[in-house]
């Protein structure tokens, strides 16, 4: 499976459609292509791309509807648009609308590939450390805010999910909120283009995991200790009791 | 959720999130402290060392591990990488203090912001897998002499059964 970021290309021209594939491989990007925007949803829906590059102007639907959806599908998904009826108010307009780049036609390919690379680098490792320091600077109830805030973030973009997960899986996490961070952090780290917050994704995940692994025990041990101190106390319940332990459920056992 | 915020921030100040409670194990040995700032290592790199090991078997791993291990002075970036070694899936509890040793103090070597945050959060992993092994052998004695009280209580059970008939 290749590990290259993967860039969708919608376009109704195919001939453009295949040149513009041939420069992003050639930069080292998997490109895809969809002649529509219906062809680009469907591609999203089964395979998310980490960026996607459509022209403004198709039939069916055109680019900033496709924008649009996109953008209710998957806030994070940065999409480019390239038009050859561009004009300044267009891309200020298209930028405000959360659009990550505008680029009006005919346009250099080295312009193309470095925004396709800011646009799969947006979110990185210290964007989050700088997140999560002024957090800290601030007092509890903002604190506590900012994690009702992203609870309530629908849809919940990667970088959203990365950060309320970092803040539900501190020390002294309970139960419910590790378990709420795991969700979290399924299949997030291939949303993200950066390999540094990639990397961090996969070791979080895995400290997650655990931690949620040594809840489980310390809730066993406390549970034994307990059918124990009962034995030292002579209780008659003592042969019924010490058949079940009861550990939280639907999890999956680590080693 | 206050006092996982006030953890939160220490945590932030604090160079490491280690979980409380964990013993000091067989194989964690006090390094020297980190004075060189590593300005040069970035996470780019971890990544790629990451992604050659990850094509290793467990055999592989503890042998490349080993080898560096052999290294006098490893730089920071070598520390990390070993770390990361020592504390793979199925590391024993003493390859799981190797790790930390090797971790200790080594975030303030590295100059890239986005490494520091990665040393924090595998010192947190490295804490949270001695823990839980901990934990889980700590039950599981419990289990063991809960198991044996048990069969125990039932040969005895068994004993006083048999008595009457003994008596006839």
């Amino acid at each position: 499976m290749s590990t290259n970021p993967t860039v969708l290309l919608v376009d109704d021209d195919p001939e453009l459609l295949r040149l513009l594939s041939m420069r992003l491989h050639a930069a080292g990007f998997n490109a895809r292509t969809a002649l529509s925007g219906e062809q680009a949803l469907a591609f999203i829906g089964a395979s998310r791309p980490q960026v996607v590059i459509t022209d403004l102007r198709m039939e069916g639907l055109d680019g900033m509807t496709l924008f649009h959806r996109i953008h209710q599908m998957d806030p994070d998904l940065p999409v480019i648009v390239l038009t050859a009826h561009g004009t300044i108010p267009d891309a200020v307009d298209a930028t405000r609308r959360g659009v990550f780049g505008f680029l009006t036609k005919p346009y250099e390919a080295p312009e193309l590939i470095a925004l396709v690379k800011r646009a799969i680098a947006r979110f990185t490792l210290d964007q989050l450390n700088e997140y999560l320091q002024k957090l800290m600077s601030q007092d509890i109830a903002a604190q506590q805010a900012e994690i009702k805030r992203l609870q309530h973030l629908d849809p919940i973009g990667a970088s959203d999910r990365l950060k309320l997960a970092c803040l539900l899986s501190l020390e002294n996490a309970s139960w419910e909120d590790l378990v709420q961070a795991r969700t979290l952090l399924d299949e997030l780290e291939p949303l993200f283009g950066d390999p540094g917050t990639r990397l961090y994704v996969r070791l979080l995940q895995r400290a997650v995991m655990l931690e949620t692994a040594c809840q489980r025990e310390k809730q066993r041990i406390a549970e034994l200790e307990e059918m124990l101190s009962r034995i030292k106390g002579n209780d008659p319940d003592l042969m019924q009791g010490s058949q079940t332990t009861a550990l939280p459920q639907s999890e999956n056992q680590t080693k | 959720m206050t006092s996982r915020m006030v953890a939160m921030g220490v945590c932030l100040v604090v160079s490491g999130c280690t979980a409380t409670g964990t013993q000091p194990l067989k194989g964690q040995q006090a390094m020297a402290p980190v004075k060189v700032v590593d300005s040069a290592f970035t996470l780019k790199q971890m990544d790629g060392f990451v992604q050659k090991s990850e094509r290793l078997d467990i055999t592989g791993r503890r042998a490349e591990a080993k080898r560096m291990q052999g290294k006098p002075d490893p730089a920071p970036g070598d520390r990390l990488k070993m770390a990361y070694l020592l504390s793979l899936e199925n590391a024993t509890l003493d390859e799981l203090g190797q790790a930390q040793a090797q971790l200790d103090g080594l975030e303030t070597a590295f100059a890239d912001p986005e490494t520091r945050l990665y040393v924090r959060l595998l010192q947190r992993m490295v804490a949270a897998e001695t823990a839980q092994r901990q934990d889980k052998k700590r039950a599981d004695e419990l289990q063991e002499k809960l198991k044996q009280i048990k069969e125990l209580e039932l040969e005895l059970m068994k004993r006083s059964q048999a008595k009457p008939a003994e008596v006839k």
